[in-house]
């Protein structure tokens, strides 16, 4: 064996932890040439590299034979390396969706808070009937406002037929459809008189007097 | 041959309606459920003014008409003539 060679093993075996024997990277025998049994084997670190799959990019090898030692060293710590930064990049994720979820939680939690403390002067039922009375007073039926109609109703200008007669429309009150010459009748066929031979009835629900029109509601 | 008409149907309009008794029925539901919250009723209230908002502005002729009728009618004659 050449000095070189010799350097060169002597730098190895340095490098080795307790210049122990490996085979495979599992110590076999110790420091004194005795073999190991299996308790001394566990005391002794083994040489077993690290998952295949953790290791990026293999390191590439030194020029230099004296720097072996460090290289094995090196690649066997970036084996356990790799591993436990694959580790800790899992559980990096994992607290980072925990804490992504609790600040979610924490600013529904607030939102709910926020709009749970606004005040509600009169509450729902304020602007239930506010919109209720704008609809009576604004959106026309029948050519004219709810409010009208009831207006109308009230007064006595608008209503309900009281019956359906043969021969005639009765008004307001029970009278006959003569009475009210005024009252829009629809088709009164037979002129809406008494004596008509047909049958009557409203085309709508309610008749109007035409003294309503000139009501400003 | 002729052509089979497309449009044959008898209540082509009670499509229409359901559609919105649906709707209407579905918005009610939603703010029902959402008035039993104590986060949701305040949403509830002021979307209910929002509504209220939007009606008055879409009716802002009538209202007005409805608070001052007799200038109303000079705006209508002064249009017109």
């Amino acid at each position: 064996m050449s000095a070189k060679r010799q350097a060169d093993m002597a730098i190895i075996e340095a490098g080795l932890p307790a210049n122990a024997l490996y085979i495979d990277g599992k110590p076999i025998m110790g420091p004194d040439n005795k073999p190991l049994t299996s308790g001394e084997q566990d005391d002794v670190p083994s040489l077993a590299p690290g998952p295949v799959g953790n290791l990026t990019e293999p390191e590439k090898a030194p020029d230099k034979s004296k720097d072996y030692a460090d290289y094995v060293r090196r690649t066997h710590q970036q084996g356990l390396t790799l591993e436990q930064q694959q580790q800790q990049r899992q559980s990096l994720l994992r607290a980072q969706v925990q804490r992504t979820v609790q600040g979610a939680g924490r600013a529904l939690n607030g939102f709910q808070n926020g709009v749970g403390s606004l005040s509600m002067l009169g509450g729902i039922g304020l602007p239930l009937a506010t919109i209720i009375v704008m609809l009576m007073l604004l959106i026309p039926v029948n050519g004219r406002t709810r409010f009208s109609w009831l207006w109308g109703v009230v007064t006595g200008t608008a209503g309900l037929p009281s019956a359906v007669v043969s021969g005639g429309v009765a008004g307001p009150g029970g009278t006959s459809s003569t009475d009210s010459g005024n009252f829009s009748t629809g088709t009164a066929k037979g002129g809406g008189g008494p004596s008509g031979a047909t049958t009557m009835f409203m085309p709508m629900g309610l008749y109007l007097s035409t003294g309503l029109e000139g009501v400003q509601l | 041959m002729n052509p089979t008409p497309t449009s044959t149907l008898p209540n082509a309009g009670t499509g229409t309606a359901l559609q919105w008794l649906t709707s209407w029925i579905a918005i009610l539901l939603l703010l029902a459920l959402l008035a039993k919250s104590s986060w949701g009723k305040p949403l509830v209230y002021y979307t209910l003014w929002l509504a209220v908002a939007f009606l008055a502005l879409t009716h802002a002729t009538d209202i007005a008409s409805l608070i001052n009728p007799s200038q109303a009618q000079q705006g209508g004659t002064t249009t017109s003539g």
